[in-house]
């Protein structure tokens, strides 16, 4: 599904390397998480792969379902499937999170030649998944993120998510900001949208949001690239033992 | 200030126009005559303002203004062919009220009860009581805009609401400029608020493109003590007109002044807005919205005296400059030594698309009184494209998200209009500029 090749990239304009030669297959179906030390080229990757124009990718390339998708600009990524839910949601004063959910879904549709959605089904769509995330019509009436706590901020990337059907989703460091109660809501939005056709990569610190979203594959990156795969007993190893080992690895 | 510079071609063209103009402009009270003449005699002295003037240093009338168009002085018929005269854009907020062709014709609906009115032409004719009201609010000496307004006025209106009126529907006011000459078009708009009166009003200017006529509307508003005036004003003068504007109003006690304005037309507009907070406990919001592009030029300039205690004023200006264009937004507030306790809070955010694109913000705070809270903010930048990024990474074409971004940027000053329908034409205004830019 998402295969990524020998991957350099470094930061446009600049002779800052960050990613160097990652390689990462996540299959169809397949849970991938990414854990690795701060500074490790994970945010990174993210904004790589959802197009993000600040870096530069010098060898390498990204294929989704078997497509080169280097040359497409971000919303063209989005509209192929791919998902990224932020770290950090920016706030966007002025734009109201209804207005911006519809317009999102309708670009989405538009560049895939399809017809908009009605405002009945956009309705009916955004509360039921709304309901599931415990997010209410007043938050959905105000501007998007603005003066939203954190928790707030990552269920409405969820929300997005629900609402976009994505066929990739990447999500970086979901977890970040949440209480015990947030990251269970969080994790059991993410869950219900599992399935057999779509793949997931989850980037965290902390072995703790993959106890609640548990991985079919755990990947260790350490200075731009994957060092250690396995199962999710390795998450379990790094909690334990920490990153020392593989940071020296990859030196 | 004394001007003793050479005379450029439009000051001289200037005064040979009030020279010949002064017999037929309207009103033959000698004293009528005798006030167009000190009026004018500002101009003859100082000359027009340029960059030695420290409030119009980013707007060099005496570079900006090459000719003086001649002035329109008779009633004349439209020259537009009926069917391409230029349309309200505000016509779906409410019905028009008041209708001045060219700045001359005034067509008056039927208006609410406790709403009288005289057109200033006919009231300088005539030599009505009402004209009393002129150059009240808005005096000669404060700007070459009401000087030059004062000297040429040939038409406008006289408004005012009686005592404890108040006027649910808003008044519409439509200037379009009906000529395919370049003329100079003069009026004034005189708004008398009395105590515990209530009045809205929307007025829009608009006009051809490709013809360079001239318009100076002055706009003068005394709100009595407990009134409340709402203001909304669209300049969509044509691509080559000159536009002057200056609102001048005086809030009494307890009353509310809130006043919106858009300029997204004209080649040269300069809108200045001068208000003294004469009452204690006033409340006024001024905001506005500039949308420039090719080779605008746009400037808003705001002068706010608090000079009565307990006064509140809140503005918000956002300007988004495309292309060659360039923005001016200069805002005063002053707080004299009585004016304790005043509260005001003033921004300006610009918004540069192109890298031809010029701002100039400049915010001022004058404060004489000690116990006050006064702030002021202003911004200038490209669109964040880390918010970009985010718009696009949900599936938004970068035009769109722009687009998006612009309308949200513009929505948060129009969001202080308080009646929907006006809001929604204002929105939709934006839209149409932002439809414009990504279709060139």
């Amino acid at each position: 599904m998402l295969e990524i090749r020998n991957l350099h990239v470094k930061i446009a304009d600049s002779d800052k390397a960050i990613l160097n030669g990652l390689t990462l297959t996540v299959k169809a179906g397949e849970v991938a998480a990414i854990m690795g030390p701060n500074g490790s080229g994970k945010s990174t990757l993210s904004y790589v792969v959802s197009g993000k124009e600040d870096y530069e990718i010098t060898e390498g390339d990204i294929l989704l379902n078997g497509q080169s998708i280097l040359d497409m600009e971000a919303h063209e990524r989005a509209a192929a499937g791919l998902f990224l839910a932020f770290q950090y949601p920016l706030e966007i004063p002025g734009v109201a999170t209804m207005t911006f959910l519809k317009a999102a879904m309708n670009a989405q549709r538009k560049s895939r030649g399809e017809a908009e959605i009605s405002p009945t089904d956009f309705m009916k769509a955004v509360r039921g998944a709304a309901d599931k995330l415990g997010i209410n019509q007043d938050m959905l009436k105000r501007a998007l993120n603005v003066g939203f706590s954190g928790g707030e901020k990552k269920r409405m990337e969820i929300l997005q998510m629900a609402l976009l059907q994505p066929k990739f989703c990447i999500l970086d460091e979901t977890d970040s900001g949440l209480d015990i109660d947030a990251l269970r809501i969080v994790s059991e939005g993410v869950n219900a949208l599992r399935a057999p056709d779509r793949g997931m990569l989850v980037i965290t610190h902390y072995q703790r949001l993959l106890d609640h979203i548990v991985p079919d594959t755990v990947h260790v990156m350490a200075k731009g690239r994957i060092v250690k795969s396995g199962g999710p007993e390795l998450a379990h190893d790094l909690e334990k033992n920490g990153y020392a080992a593989y940071v020296g690895e990859a030196a | 200030m004394s001007y003793a510079g050479e005379k450029t071609k439009a000051e001289t063209m200037l005064a040979e126009q009030f020279a010949v103009a002064l017999p037929g402009l309207p009103g033959n009270d000698p004293a009528m005559k005798q006030r167009r003449s000190a009026a004018f005699a500002h101009i003859l002295r100082d000359g027009l303002p340029s960059k030695r003037n420290e409030s119009w240093h980013y707007t060099d009338l005496r570079m900006k203004m090459p000719e003086a168009a001649l002035p329109m002085l008779a009633l004349l018929p439209s020259t537009i062919p009926t069917g391409k005269a230029p349309a309200d854009p505000c016509a779906a907020a409410t019905p028009v009220h008041f209708s001045f062709a060219s700045g001359l014709t005034l067509e008056g609906r039927s208006v609410p009860e406790g709403l009288s009115f005289v057109s200033i032409r006919d009231g300088l004719v005539r030599n009505h009581p009402m004209v009393a009201h002129l150059g009240i609010a808005a005096r000669d000496e404060a700007s070459p805009i009401v000087a030059l307004n004062s000297a040429f006025v040939t038409d406008g209106i006289i408004l005012r609401v009686a005592k404890g009126v108040r006027i649910a529907e808003p008044i519409r006011m439509f200037a379009p400029f009906a000529m395919e000459m370049a003329r100079a078009a003069t009026s004034r708009i005189v708004v008398i608020l009395e105590e515990g009166a209530e009045l809205s009003l929307v007025m829009s200017q608009v006009g051809p493109n490709g013809i360079a006529y001239q318009s100076n509307v002055v706009c003068e508003c005394q709100v009595a003590d407990d009134a409340k005036l709402d203001i909304v004003r669209l300049n969509l003068a044509g691509d080559r007109a000159q536009v002057l504007v200056n609102t001048s109003a005086s809030t009494g006690a307890r009353s509310e002044f809130n006043f919106f304005a858009m300029s997204a037309g004209g080649a040269v507009s300069r809108h200045e807005i001068q208000l003294a907070s004469t009452g204690e406990n006033a409340k006024v919001r001024l905001n506005g919205v500039i949308l420039a592009k090719a080779e605008q030029h746009t400037d808003f300039t705001l002068e706010v005296d608090h000079r009565a205690p307990g006064c509140e004023s809140r503005e918000l200006f956002r300007s988004v400059i495309d292309g060659d264009a360039t923005g001016v937004f200069q805002g005063k507030i002053m707080v004299k030594r009585e004016a304790q306790r005043t509260d005001g809070k003033m921004a300006s955010n610009a918004i540069l698309l192109s890298d031809g694109a010029t701002m100039n913000n400049k915010p001022e705070l004058e404060i004489f009184a000690d116990d006050v809270q006064c702030a002021h903010g202003a911004t200038c930048g490209a669109l964040d494209e880390d918010l970009l990024f985010y718009l696009q990474s949900r599936g938004l074409p970068k035009a769109e998200a722009e687009a998006l971004m612009i309308q949200a940027f513009c929505g948060e000053a129009i969001e202080s209009i308080s009646n929907e329908a006006t809001r929604d034409v204002f929105n939709g205004l934006v839209a149409r500029w932002l439809k414009a830019r990504s279709c060139r």
